[in-house]
């Protein structure tokens, strides 16, 4: 039985294409096809749902995911959240890769399933994995040129590092320098070895004893403490938050938890049900059932085998030395699969119990003696909750800092306008910018009738604008053009708010925009502008036909940014592209039905933009922008107000003769979608008048 | 009765208490999955006599439903094997105060399970002082152990908190109704065959009832009598609570636990103080 919460380990492939001599799965050609992985979650969101789960994180392990093509995950990731949104679970996708296929064709699937965020696995010194041939130092540096690849391209990487008998003999300190000095990662989780499955003939080799495994972790212990630069090294770390905060703001390693029975479970590649990967690969007489061939998860999880599995932590305390342990409650008994394999039954403690002790030890010291982590106590409890950022200072003014584009969104307005720059579009925006700031302008906007980012000189736009004494300074972007070095330039110059223009999650997104690969790349931005902590991170999207079924869907993963401080979801004028392509463009009853899910409580950032306010009267809602934001397109142009540019709206009839209470909010209805569709279509929205 | 009286029943007479809060008592899910079917909205809390057999059964209830499990010293080994409901539901144990109590404290706290120490049974206090020490100072203690949590909590503010406002027995607030339907406080009165009134419907009360006015007048009481209580050192933290229904109940160690409980707190009082002047 299970929580609200509940992980899912998926092994779609026992495929591998590495050989690594440690490793506990078989390998075997066994991968599971879409039709039976439908089967399979099909059942599981059934199950799940009936017994009051609403979240799942499903972890995907192999095997080896990228020995799959880079289309088959993404397929496989649809099916299973369509089948979950159907269930009313909300599912989080996980991957573990070796990463030794990865490639740039791997980065529209990293980003739409797994938002740009991969674990791997990378040993030091590396002694048993091995790719094609590759081993040793020659095995690391391959897999350091995939990383490099990776994160160049904004990926997020954390690292699972297996210790080994030369790992005991390297310097804890150069160990630390390796993973976080030399390759610059950011989260580390050491996991003890075990040998089962595959490597049991090696066991010998594998295995490691336990007190000088525990002097390597605490010695460890004391370096990461003493560098105290922001990175995590796991299980550390979360052994500290769990003395300090408490279990529920701890992140706690599979291992460390008090019964793992309850908190995840395994789905194969033949449709059989266990507990881990570990015990799947190791022990599969132990697996509970195949859920292709029972359909109902629940009679699996009654299997002896899992009621023995959910006995162990009991078992421990009653017959075992852990309930004398001053440990007991960081640690629980350890990995029952470890338990296994080292000991030959699960009901014994983990065998690196004396390992884990040192480390425990050193760690209860540490927070003993740091007044510091209790002062971070106070004042992180308890956590902030999201709300919409919205509003700038006034007034404001638009930059048309570009009129070229790589994109041609279908509903782009001033897709007319967009040509090449004019060969003095710079001193244009620099006399722009020196006026605006002479006459009061308090906020600049740099967006374009095309990308601003592909103009060189923005930075010196951006440069010049806080110089002269602008306030706050915004950035609109597609993502094209936005690079690690580019946002830090921008944030040397001053530019700390970003809007995003994001339309879809993947192929939704580049068939929006009409351009292969801008998903990738407008999420790679949206990564990389988060991880510079801006003042403001919003996220633009416009509504059509084509993403409206998606919405809830991108709003989440919006959401899962941490610095997003808004997301828009506006209509378009019927202008231009627009206009070309109505019969694209968003019908107000179908958007009324697809934002009833929309809630404030549930996406707290959304703001709409020129929605009429009867298709969602519970969201904050802006239209037309104050007069004192003000558009320049071309320097030859008279500066006009917003709203005289953008009176391109009408009250609809029924709505007046209806007596509305809203019409002196409301934005009303753009007038050329008026003449399409007709009155008809606005009494369908409000009823007959 | 005011609407705000919480009413304690037997899960398998649910339906015939009307009354708008109810906590439902019992030891198999089936009668509790039941008896939700039954009153629903009206379910403010679960009380459960041990971990049933059938506990995956109660998955269906609301999550965060607060669910109170009692249980024996002995039996907390069972709470791991039902983590489960931590994560589901806002899961506390009510401990009987008896043999085993440290080592029954400590289990169940392992696994970030809150405990409450069953006063209505006390068989055995001789460990009360242990479990209080592990409460006090042992860093992996991360969740509350009451009543040392919130009498401690109470002492360093300055404003003690006393079990008699922990283990309400207020008729104007807390009603137990036993399988009979016969209406009391609590369950210890319950047993002790006091009672002040009976379902009816509702929970019909005899206000003029000698308990009634007993519970109302309680406090003062202690003080018109010139009972032992109201002289006590720990008064302001137990409020005769410990002795309202035997008055000859062996207070004594509950008596050192108080008293280290408020040493403790005015030492860590002093800390602060002094942690702040250095700060200063």
């Amino acid at each position: 039985m299970f929580g609200r919460e509940v992980s899912i380990i998926f092994v779609p492939t026992a495929r591998c294409d590495c050989r690594c001599d440690h490793c506990f799965q078989p390998r075997t050609d066994d991968t599971i096809t879409l039709e039976e992985l439908s089967t399979v979650f099909q059942r599981i969101s059934t199950y799940l749902a009936g017994v009051g789960v609403t979240n799942v994180d499903i972890y995907w392990q192999g095997g080896e995911i990228m020995t799959l093509s880079p289309e088959w995950p993404l397929q496989a990731g649809r099916r299973i959240d369509a089948l979950f949104r159907g269930a009313n679970l909300s599912a989080r996708h996980f991957l573990q890769t070796n990463l030794m296929g990865y490639g740039p064709a791997w980065d529209s699937t990293l980003w739409e399933l797994f938002d740009g965020m991969l674990g791997s696995s990378l040993d030091f010194p590396n002694v048993y994995r091995r790719y094609r041939g590759i081993t040793g130092e020659a095995y690391n540096e391959s897999w350091v040129a995939r990383y490099r690849e990776a994160t160049s391209g904004g990926l997020h990487l954390s690292v699972i590092s297996v210790p080994n008998k030369r790992t005991l003999d390297v310097s804890p300190l150069d160990f630390y320098r390796y993973y976080f000095d030399e390759l610059g990662l950011k989260s580390v989780q050491l996991n003890t070895p075990f040998a089962a499955g595959p490597s049991r003939r090696l066991a010998g080799e594998i295995s490691l004893d336990a007190r000088p495994l525990g002097d390597f972790l605490a010695d460890l212990f004391e370096v990461y403490c003493s560098r105290d630069d922001g990175v995590t090294l796991d299980p550390f770390k979360s052994v500290i938050d769990r003395l300090v905060f408490g279990d529920n703001a701890a992140k706690t390693p599979c291992f460390f938890c008090p019964n793992c029975v309850s908190s995840f479970f395994c789905v194969g590649p033949r449709g059989e049900i266990g507990q881990c990967d570990a015990w799947l690969g190791s022990y599969p007489e132990n697996n509970f059932g195949n859920i292709l061939e029972s359909e109902n998860l629940g009679d699996i999880l009654v299997s002896p085998r899992r009621l023995e599995l959910a006995a162990r932590a009991e078992n421990l305390i009653r017959n075992s030395e852990c309930l004398e342990c001053a440990y007991m409650s960081l640690c629980n008994g350890g990995c029952p699969v470890r338990a296994k394999s080292g000991k030959g039954d699960l009901n014994q403690s983990d065998p690196q119990c004396e390992a884990y002790k040192k480390m425990f030890e050193a760690v209860e010291r540490h927070v003993r003696a740091s007044p510091h982590l209790w002062n971070k106590w106070s004042a992180s409890a308890p956590p902030e909750a999201r709300s919409l950022l919205w509003g700038w200072s006034e007034p404001g003014a638009i930059v048309f800092s570009s009129f070229e584009c790589n994109n041609n969104c279908i509903f782009c307005a001033p897709a007319h306008d967009r040509s090449k720059n004019p060969p003095d579009l710079d001193r244009q925006v620099f006399d722009f910018i020196t006026e605006c700031a002479q006459s009061g302008a308090k906020t600049l906007f740099f967006t374009g009738a095309g990308e601003p980012t592909l103009n060189p000189s923005l930075v010196d736009y951006a440069r010049l604008a806080k110089d002269a004494g602008i306030l706050e300074l915004y950035l609109f972007t597609n993502g094209s053009g936005v690079t690690e070095k580019l946002v830090e330039a921008l944030r040397r110059a001053g530019v700390e708010n970003y809007w995003v223009s994001i339309h879809g999650i993947g192929e939704t997104h580049d068939r929006i925009v009409r351009r292969k690969g801008s998903f990738v790349q407008a999420f790679r931005a949206l990564s990389l502008i988060n991880g510079s902590s801006p003042q403001r991170l919003n996220v633009n999207t416009c509504l059509n036909m084509l993403n409206v079924d998606e919405i809830e869907r991108l709003m989440d993963k919006t959401l899962g940014f941490a610095k997003t401080t808004a997301h828009c979801l506006c209509l378009l004028e019927w202008d231009g592209n627009a206009y070309t392509n109505r019969d694209k463009m968003c019908r107000l009853p179908l958007l009324r039905d697809r934002l009833s899910s929309i809630t404030p409580g549930r996406f707290p950032l959304t703001i709409l933009d020129n929605v009429p306010h009867c298709v969602a009267p519970r969201l904050p809602h802006i239209g037309n922008s104050p007069d004192d934001l003000r558009i320049k397109r071309r320097n030859t142009e008279q500066m006009v107000s917003n709203r005289l540019n953008m009176g391109h709206n009408a009250i609809p009839q029924p709505c007046v003769e209806k007596g509305c209470p809203h019409l002196e909010v409301c934005v009303g209805v753009d007038r050329r979608y008026l003449e399409e569709y007709g009155n008809d279509e606005i009494i369908t929205l409000i009823g007959r008048p | 009765m005011s609407d705000r009286v919480v009413v304690s029943v037997p899960a398998s007479v649910a339906r015939d208490v009307d009354a708008e809060a109810l906590i439902i008592r019992s030891g198999r899910s089936e009668e509790i999955v039941g008896a939700y079917r039954d009153v629903g909205a009206r379910v403010h809390g679960i009380e459960l006599s041990g971990f049933p057999a059938d506990a995956l059964k109660l998955a269906g209830l609301p999550s965060d439903l607060p669910v109170v499990i009692k249980l024996h010293p002995r039996d907390a080994a069972a709470v791991y094997a039902n983590t489960w409901m931590a994560d589901r539901f806002s899961l506390s144990v009510l401990m009987d105060v008896d043999q085993g109590l440290l080592q029954g404290v400590t289990i169940v706290t392992s696994a970030a399970v809150p405990v409450i120490l069953n006063l209505e049974e006390i068989h055995d206090a001789s460990e009360l002082m242990s479990a209080l020490r592990y409460y006090l100072h042992d860093r992996r203690c991360r969740v509350p152990v009451e009543f040392f949590h919130s009498a401690f909590i109470g002492c360093l503010r300055g404003a003690p908190v006393s079990l008699l406002q922990l283990y309400p027995e207020s008729p104007g607030m807390n009603l137990y109704v036993d399988q009979a339907l016969r209406v009391t406080a609590s369950e210890r009165l319950a047993r002790a065959g006091r009672f002040f009134g009976h379902v009816c419907g509702g929970a019909q009360v005899d206000t003029s009832a000698r308990l009634w006015t007993d519970l109302i007048d309680h406090k003062k009481n202690l003080f018109v009598s010139g009972s032992q209580c109201a002289s006590c050192e720990a008064f302001h933290l137990c409020d005769g609570y410990l002795r309202f229904v035997d008055s000859g109940f062996n207070c004594e160690p509950f008596l050192e636990v108080f008293l280290e409980i408020k040493a403790k707190a005015r030492e860590m009082a002093q800390d602060l103080s002094e942690a702040g002047d250095r700060e200063e």
